[in-house]
């Protein structure tokens, strides 16, 4: 029979090819073959080094000022000089990288939880409930930012790396929950979703393992660009006064103190370094999302 | 005559167009417009028609995956549209589906036994692991596949190999009724023949009846034992394959078969050509839906609908022409 005959010969290609290749083999390859990505998540992975194991680099503390060494130039002691309330430039600038990114990727996470939540329930229910949803996000996103900033800070009467974390994910979240509304919009009508649906799955079956597991790959990109953007919205917060306090080490702390005429021209080892950091983090991480959503586009063939 | 095991009648689906601020309806594009059928037990069902016209629509409002508006869906005696949520999930069992696009409608993050094991495990069919498994195995080689395939992920298959797939998937569960859409549209023609007679096979083998839902009338025809022919969310003729085929009687109809390529390069034959466009279902033609593109339009036909009338035992169309 036509049908024994084409078991037959799908038996015989079965002695090709042996290892089972899951979606997540094959984006791995993928990314791994994209030198741009692999680049990024190397240096992301130095930087993370450098800040973690800070101690090992320098033996000064980034919180304890010395008045008898201020607005040093580099030398052997400060290979980074130390700045106008003696602190060490090289101690601050690697502490300060465990703050901005445990910040970044902090509030990133956050922001996609409240995302695919929020979005989540939209896209999936649609009708009025998803109307009325994007309406709110609609309001949100028309929210001027800073002034929100600085109304919650004033209500909460402090500032520090948790109230940073808390304010950038109450005004981000709108973006990431408009785009995951949009994913799980798409993917209620895809074919396989139909199919949950008659074989008899209820509907938390269907959401969390039919849709959710397909919307991880956007959600990996879209958690390592906002990372990305959020590094410069510390740092941008931090320089305009409304993120973290000075005796925290960050970089956009050392910028703002930096970020006098004068000290801009005779000492840019004071700026430049953590100027640098923003930059590289930044880029690597946006190339590691770039690599990322290349990876898991689905029409990509290996 | 026994009870047919579905009976469709009057089915409706509207879509409503919502315009302006405060999205007021605006009307309805009337999708599926009063459809009524019969599918009997172990039988193929046909319907074919344009794009557009509502046939998956249709397909898809008997399953509930889009809710209809109007109608009455009687499946194996009960309203479907009336069941309860828990009373619906155990009507699933019996009627399931098979889609067009092979490559969407197998979730790609699970392997081909995760695929055909989740209706066993939501429907608590068959024990534990291992029986699931043999079953698994079981209803790979049945669509004619190796067992030993199974874990593996759809990416790693063919268009063909997937369609099979999602039929196994339809059969895990044991349906008396699938809802094949366009099940072969999206293959190669090679591969085609090899799925018809898979489905063929299978409806011997289990005796399942079967809703064909195709835009190509040769595809149908080798497959169906009633044809439905829907143009503008309507069925214009109803009757057996053979009939259909040796005496089309509505306009539409014979249109439709003129178009049919035949294996014989000294056939000649008379082409139908259809003049204009399908109407937007959302402002059908009045009277007759058909009358702006028909070749035998009469004065009554743009006025008043024709009624859908029994001609023959077991023929139904409607057509002034007939009336």
């Amino acid at each position: 029979m036509a049908v024994q005959a084409l078991h037959n010969k799908a038996k015989t290609g079965e002695t090709k090819r042996k290892r089972v290749q899951s979606p997540w083999r094959l984006s791995l390859q993928r990314f791994m073959r994209n030198r741009l990505a692999v680049a990024g998540f190397f240096t992301l992975l130095v930087i993370i080094f450098v800040t973690v194991a800070a101690p090992l680099f320098t033996p000064y503390n980034p919180t304890a000022i010395n008045i008898m060494n201020t607005n040093l130039p580099p030398s052997a002691a400060h290979p980074l000089g130390t700045d106008g309330s003696g602190y060490d430039n090289l101690a601050r600038l690697l502490y300060g990288g465990r703050v901005d990114l445990t910040v970044a990727v902090a509030a990133a996470l956050m922001t996609m939880l409240i995302g695919v939540i929020y979005g989540g329930i939209s896209g999936f229910f649609g009708g009025w409930i998803d109307n009325l949803m994007m309406r709110f996000v609609d309001v949100m996103l028309n929210f001027p930012f800073i002034p929100f900033i600085l109304a919650l800070e004033a209500i909460f009467n402090t500032s520090g790396e948790l109230i940073l974390i808390t304010v950038v994910s109450l005004t981000a979240w709108p973006g990431p929950a408009r785009f995951m509304r949009g994913i799980f919009l798409q993917l209620r009508e895809q074919d396989y979703v139909l199919g949950a649906v008659t074989i008899g799955a209820s509907k938390w079956r269907i959401i969390f393992r039919h849709m959710l597991p397909n919307t991880i790959s956007s959600l990996a990109v879209l958690v390592s660009m906002s990372v990305a953007g959020y590094v410069g919205l510390d740092a941008g917060l931090t320089f305009l006064g409304l993120g973290l306090p000075l005796t925290v080490p960050s970089w956009g702390g050392m910028l703002s103190q930096a970020s006098n005429y004068i000290d801009m021209r005779t000492e840019p080892y004071s700026w430049i370094p953590p100027a640098l950091m923003i930059i590289l983090t930044i880029l690597s991480v946006n190339f590691i999302g770039d690599g990322l959503r290349d990876a898991f586009d689905p029409q990509a063939r290996t | 005559m026994s009870e047919p095991l579905l009976q469709v009648r009057g089915l409706e689906k509207y879509f409503p167009i919502k315009k302006g601020v405060m999205r007021l309806t605006r009307g309805h594009v009337r999708a599926v417009d009063g459809v009524s059928f019969d599918v009997r037990e172990g039988e193929t069902f046909g319907l074919v028609g344009e794009s557009g016209c509502g046939k998956s629509t249709t397909g898809r409002s008997i399953l509930r995956l889009i809710e209809p508006t109007g109608g009455q869906i009687i499946f194996n005696g009960k309203d479907v549209r009336k069941l309860g949520r828990s009373e619906m999930r155990k009507m699933r069992r019996d009627m399931q589906i098979v889609f067009q696009d092979p490559y969407a409608s197998l979730n790609p993050r699970y392997t081909v036994r995760q695929i055909l094991e989740e209706p066993m495990i939501i429907h608590g069919l068959y024990g534990g692991s291992a029986e699931r498994k043999k079953k698994v195995a079981d209803l790979l080689e049945t669509v004619g596949l190796s067992g030993s395939r199974m874990n593996r992920y759809p990416h790693e298959f063919s268009g063909g190999q997937r369609q099979r797939i999602g039929i196994a998937r339809a059969l895990a569960v044991n349906p008396r009724l699938i809802i094949a859409d366009e099940p072969v549209s999206a293959l190669d023609v090679s591969v085609q023949s090899q799925v018809l007679n898979l489905l063929d096979d299978l409806q011997k083998e289990f005796g399942i009846a079967y809703v064909f839902i195709a835009h190509d009338l040769s595809v149908v025809k080798h497959i169906s034992d009633r044809i439905g022919v829907m143009y503008l969310g309507k069925i214009v003729e109803l009757a057996p394959a053979d009939g259909l085929y040796s005496k089309p009687l509505h306009p539409y109809t014979q249109a439709l078969l003129s178009a049919v390529p035949v294996p014989d390069p000294e056939f000649k034959r008379e082409r139908i050509i259809l003049q204009g466009d399908l109407p937007s279902p959302s402002k059908p033609p009045t009277g007759c839906h058909f009358h702006p593109r028909c070749k035998d339009c009469m004065e009554i036909c743009k006025t008043t609908a024709p009624e859908w009338k029994e001609v023959e035992p077991d023929r139904f169309v409607a057509c002034h022409l007939y009336n």
